[in-house]
């Protein structure tokens, strides 16, 4: 997947000191990713450790850094693995990628597309759903949708779609609870 | 000192709080528990965020708290390969200690054996006493949840915190309750007006079970962040070494340590007044981000214009210094580690530091930082730590 032409300018200002950009990068996905941190880590303070730890690398080693992926692909995928270092050294592991399917719900601009083989369980998980929660689950996380958007699709108020999508997750934990119990008898 | 580790896989940890474990899971999960504290603290953490949620609610907030954050960490000259400016034992010289640098620099370095030793000194934990009016005390670390109905109030604790709330009935005569927090520990009390306090270390705090007439009157030794409810008829007065702080309903901190000489009020929001018990006359009202001091020894107050995240940075789990001194920094970190510290060398204790540190960090990691500045060497001996 090639970058597209704006990333690799924002991470050319970046290495080239631009205090500028650097804070609207920071103001635009400092809260995204820390609400996705707390899925893995639920520590608040833990959790903007982290993702501040990521920003001070980016500043101080962006001319070493061989930037490949889009900006919002960096940080997300560099706050995962800030993540997951810091559980190895709890000493848990997250097999299930229940941590993963957290971390994506948290976020409010959540859209499964980075990864594939999450994608398969999150649908597996939602053919379980009733249809009219299935049907705004899937228009948030796998289409990645809007709010507004899913309001005017559904033609019903936004906060009854975030009712519903509230319902759909609590609704969606237990379902992903029973699968894993199978896992682990078998 | 080489410990068993048994990795736990979260689904374990996500099915307890959020369905059933089967008795083999329990078992597993316990023995991971006792591993380290620092499990339990995970478990913890993970259990308040499934039932009261993610504390990160005002993103506009905490982002741009966040960036002010940030800001001290980054370098913003040009790209000079030695950012870490160390200097020699010369007069006003500020040494960063970095947190993020440790983060990223290779895990390979094995510690040396001092530095393991202070592994082993553990921060701070929630430790109260609880004297009640007629004298009898509960230890509320050990208690663990706490319920009582006592001097007029109905009295809960549940390890981090103690509640008052208020029976409905006059009260004939005030009653006091003692809080005591030992050294390495901290507390948070919520009183019957609302009023909500964090103790630290080393700090007492006597206050009515009731609050009936004209005021609300506490007396405080150590130090205090206060949130108090407003009532704009019943001022909130503290009393700490002489020093006499009246509130209408506002946040602030004090720090009031009988070793010191100095006593130093930070106001955080709303309006305080601040003055010398035994000299009316002299009375002085603190505007937020203003700091008050007290010179006991020579009665004088005074006050500047204060950043006070500084000084509120323990309640909030971390320690911030700014250009201190080793050994006022010291000061503080030996009442949270509950350690003794010594110099070889007299010079040592006036130099200088500003770093933002985790509360919650075991002391070795305090002492690694201190030892990258390459200026400062340390030898620990059980509780003793000795600066060279």
């Amino acid at each position: 997947m090639t970058m597209l032409i704006e990333d690799k300018i924002l991470f050319n200002e970046i290495k080239n000191r631009n205090l500028k950009v650097y804070e609207a990068l920071f103001s635009n996905y400092y809260p995204g990713l820390v609400r996705f941190a707390e899925g893995y880590l639920f520590d608040k303070q833990v959790c903007e450790d982290i993702v501040q730890n990521i920003f001070v690398y980016l500043w101080e080693n962006a001319e070493k850094i061989n930037f490949e992926v889009s900006v919002k692909a960096y940080f997300f995928q560099s706050v995962k693995n800030g993540c997951l270092n810091h559980l190895r050294n709890l000493q848990i592991r997250d097999r299930h990628n229940l941590m993963y399917i957290e971390a994506l719900l948290n976020r409010e601009d959540a859209d499964g597309s980075e990864d594939p083989e999450i994608i398969l369980q999150i649908r597996h998980a939602i053919s379980r759903l009733p249809e009219q929660m299935a049907g705004v689950f899937n228009l948030k996380y796998l289409e990645g949708k809007k709010l507004k958007e899913i309001a005017s699709i559904k033609q019903i108020s936004e906060n009854t779609i975030k009712t519903q999508l509230l319902r759909a997750k609590d609704k969606l934990r237990k379902i992903l609870l029973e699968t894993t119990t199978v896992k682990f008898i078998l | 000192m080489p410990k068993e580790h048994t990795i736990i896989d979260f689904e374990i940890i996500w099915k307890k709080i959020n369905g059933n474990l089967i008795a083999q899971e329990e078992l597993f999960l316990s023995k991971w528990l006792d591993e380290s504290p620092l499990h339990r603290q995970y478990y913890e953490s993970a259990l308040r965020f499934y039932r009261e949620g993610s504390n990160f609610i005002d993103a506009k907030r905490e982002t741009e708290k966040a960036w002010k954050s940030l800001q001290t960490k980054i370098s913003k000259e040009g790209r000079s390969s030695s950012r870490w400016i160390v200097p020699s034992i010369a007069v006003v010289a500020a040494i960063f200690l970095i947190v993020d640098l440790i983060w990223f620099s290779s895990k390979t370095e094995t510690p040396a054996v001092t530095a393991s030793k202070a592994q082993q000194i553990k921060p701070g934990t929630n430790q109260a006493t609880l004297i009640l009016n007629d004298g009898s005390v509960h230890n509320l670390s050990t208690s663990g949840t706490l319920v009582l109905n006592a001097d007029g109030a109905e009295i809960k604790s549940r390890g981090t915190k103690l509640e008052y709330i208020e029976k409905i009935g006059a009260a004939t005569e005030i009653k006091y309750n003692t809080l005591n927090i030992p050294r390495g520990g901290e507390f948070n009390l919520q009183l019957a007006d609302g009023t909500n306090v964090w103790l630290n270390s080393e700090t007492v705090l006597r206050y009515p079970v009731q609050f009936t007439g004209k005021e609300r009157r506490v007396e405080l030794s150590g130090e205090a962040y206060f949130e108090v409810a407003k009532n704009e008829k019943v001022p909130f007065i503290v009393e700490s070494g002489g020093q006499m702080v009246k509130v209408l309903g506002t946040k602030f901190n004090i720090s009031s340590y009988k070793e010191n000489h100095f006593i130093y009020t930070t106001l955080v929001h709303g309006s305080i007044e601040v003055s010398i018990k035994g000299k009316p006359e002299i009375v002085q009202i603190l505007t937020p981000n203003e700091q008050s001091t007290i010179d006991m020894t020579e009665g004088k107050i005074s006050k500047s214009t204060v950043d006070p995240y500084q000084f509120i940075a323990w309640k909030e789990g971390r320690f911030v210094f700014q250009d201190q001194t080793l050994e006022s920094m010291m000061q503080t970190l030996s009442k949270w580690y509950d350690i003794e510290v010594a110099y070889a060398r007299e010079d040592l204790k006036n130099m200088r530091f500003t770093g933002n540190l985790r509360r919650y960090d075991d002391f070795g990691e305090v002492l690694n930082k201190l030892k990258k500045t390459n200026e400062v060497d340390f030898a620990v001996d059980n509780k003793k730590i000795t600066l060279k």
